[in-house]
Order: C-alpha cells, then sequence, then structure tokens
C-alpha cells in the first residue's frame, strides 16, 4: 500500500475455485484437440459441417450430370458468318518493290475503269 | 512508492525504460512450449496466471460465477490458437488484458435484472477471526465501487503493478489508471471508515 493507513492491510484476493483447474485445462484440452483435428475428423464431429459437405457434394454432382460443355456451348455457339470474297472483287495490291511511274501501266485498266 | 494519487518513482522508471512485467521471462518460455502445442504448458500456465486472471475478472465482474467462465474462455482461446503466442513479449499482460476484455464483455452482456452472485473479493491472509471480520466488510465496501476502480485497486495493490501497465491492460492511459485508483481507494477508506 502506497501509505500508513492501509485499508486491506493482512487481505488477499480471494482464489479461484479448487475445481475450476480441471474444468478449464479440460475445455482447453478439448479446444487444442479440436485445432490439431484434420478435416475429416471435423467432418465426422460436426453435424454442420456435415451438412454443408453434402451439399456442395449434391451440387456439384448435378452440374456435372447437367454437363457445363452444354451451357458454354449454348453462350458461344450460333450461325457462323465467314466473309469470303470472289475472285473478281479482289483489291489489287501495290507492288511495293517498284515506284508509282512502274506501276501505273499495271493499274491504268483499273484507275481508267473507276473514273468510267 | 510513494503517495496515493501520484505517479510512482516506480512508474516514472517503467515508463522511461519500458520494462516488462516481473516473472515474465518464465512467462515467455511457458507460452513458447504452448505455441509449439506442448500440453503440459498450459497446466503451468493456469498454475501461474489462474490466480491474476480469476481476481481480474471477479474485481471487475463482481461474479465469481463470471470470473470462472473468463478464466476458461482465456485458456480455451490460447488452446484453440497456440501459434499466435509465438510473438508475445509480455505473457502476463497479454493474458490479463484478455481477461479484462472478456469480463467487461460479459458484464455488457448480462441482463440488467440479473443479480451478480455475493462475491467475497478479499479473504484474511491468516486465521485471525478479526481479520475474517475485515474480509468481509472491504468485501462489502468493494462491492459498491465501479468495477473499473475496483480493478485497478487490485492491479496496483495486489499485484504491484505500474499505473502505465494497468493501462496497457484496462486499455485507458497511464493517467486514467491512476485517477481510478486515487478515486476507488478514497471510496474505499471512507466506506471502510464510516462502517466502524
Amino acid at each position: 500500500m502506497n501509505d500508513g493507513r492501509d485499508p486491506l492491510a493482512g487481505l488477499r484476493p480471494s482464489r479461484p475455485p479448487s475445481t475450476l483447474r480441471t474444468r478449464v485445462l479440460g475445455a482447453a484440452g478439448e479446444a487444442s484437440r479440436r485445432q490439431q483435428q484434420g478435416i475429416f475428423e471435423l467432418l465426422v464431429a460436426d453435424r454442420t459441417l456435415r451438412w454443408l459437405a453434402a451439399a456442395i457434394l449434391v451440387l456439384a454432382t448435378l452440374n456435372a450430370a447437367a454437363g457445363t460443355g452444354a451451357i458454354l456451348d449454348r453462350r458461344s455457339a450460333g450461325p457462323s458468318v465467314i466473309p469470303t470474297i470472289s475472285g473478281d472483287e479482289v483489291v489489287p495490291q501495290l507492288d511495293v518493290r517498284t515506284t508509282a511511274a512502274e506501276q501505273a501501266p499495271a493499274l491504268a485498266s483499273i484507275l481508267e475503269g473507276r473514273r468510267g | 512508492m510513494v503517495a496515493v494519487g501520484l505517479l510512482s518513482i516506480r512508474d516514472i522508471a517503467f515508463a522511461a525504460t519500458g520494462n516488462e512485467c516481473p516473472g515474465d521471462a518464465e512467462l515467455v518460455a511457458v507460452l513458447a512450449r504452448a505455441a509449439e502445442g506442448d500440453g503440459d504448458a498450459l497446466g503451468a500456465m493456469y498454475d501461474a496466471l489462474a490466480d491474476e486472471i480469476f481476481a481480474v475478472a471477479l474485481w471487475r465482474t463482481g461474479s465469481r460465477a463470471d470470473a470462472a467462465d473468463v478464466v476458461q474462455d482465456v485458456f480455451v482461446r490460447v488452446a484453440s490458437r497456440p501459434s499466435s503466442l509465438a510473438g508475445i513479449r509480455h505473457p502476463r499482460r497479454y493474458l490479463l488484458a484478455m481477461a479484462h476484455a472478456g469480463a467487461v464483455d460479459r458484464q455488457r452482456s448480462r441482463r440488467p435484472e440479473v443479480d451478480v452472485d455475493d462475491a467475497p473479493f478479499l479473504e484474511a491472509a491468516s486465521l485471525d477471526a478479526g481479520r475474517t471480520i475485515d474480509a468481509e466488510r472491504a468485501t462489502r465496501a468493494l462491492a459498491n465501487l465501479p468495477g473499473a476502480q475496483r480493478v485497478t485497486i487490485y492491479l496496483h495493490h495486489f499485484r504491484d503493478l505500474s499505473f502505465r501497465e494497468i493501462g496497457r491492460i484496462t486499455g485507458v492511459p497511464t493517467f486514467t489508471a491512476a485517477s481510478r485508483y486515487r478515486l476507488g481507494i478514497a471510496r474505499l477508506r471512507a466506506r471502510l471508515e464510516g462502517t466502524r
């Protein structure tokens, strides 16, 4: 105490009941064992976890039975439209190996046809 | 220590050096064993700290039943997450703070119409009938104090913790802890003198 008139002199805090040690260490040991349990032991011990695992299993089975590929096909499938170009409509490509003047004779018919 | 209500030389020295609680070195070793999953370490930890944890919870809640539950909660939490103990440098402070927080939670969640049990906070240190009567009178006086003041009195008077350390355990500034002690001990003394 800090001064001469100690109102708590000769007294001490009351202690926990003697039975508490067994109870506390028992509960702590149980918690420790649960912490060290694997997933299968937890599933066996816990009914809620068992229900969750069963629900997940059923959903996965149904999904597999329905076929995930079909869903993907429905989303992406459809009439394919591939552009085709006939030989007459081929656009002539410039020959980059020659100058414009050198290409002029080859292009003359095309250019004149457009003008006409 | 110097005087009630003032920070003592010990408190100031503690604040300056940041020294840990007494006995922490041994407890660090025990906690390290518990963190590695050593089941015997929990028993050693109980023997070292259960009295203090129980008293913190009892003096905070005023209920022996709640205090026993708090002790169990603390040890179950420790056993559930042993790896979390590995880096703790001040295990006594850590566990007492956990106990204090648990006691506050229990006190808040208790329905107001439920009476707390008639908890004896103190007992006579010797088999002296006079001291036994003193313990009963002091218990009645302590029962009229707020739990926050009561637990501060316990930690400072009986565990010799500095106000800085008490502040850390109870989650209040150092001067708040000192103020709670000063007010609490003054009210306790007034009540005891009034009942003589």
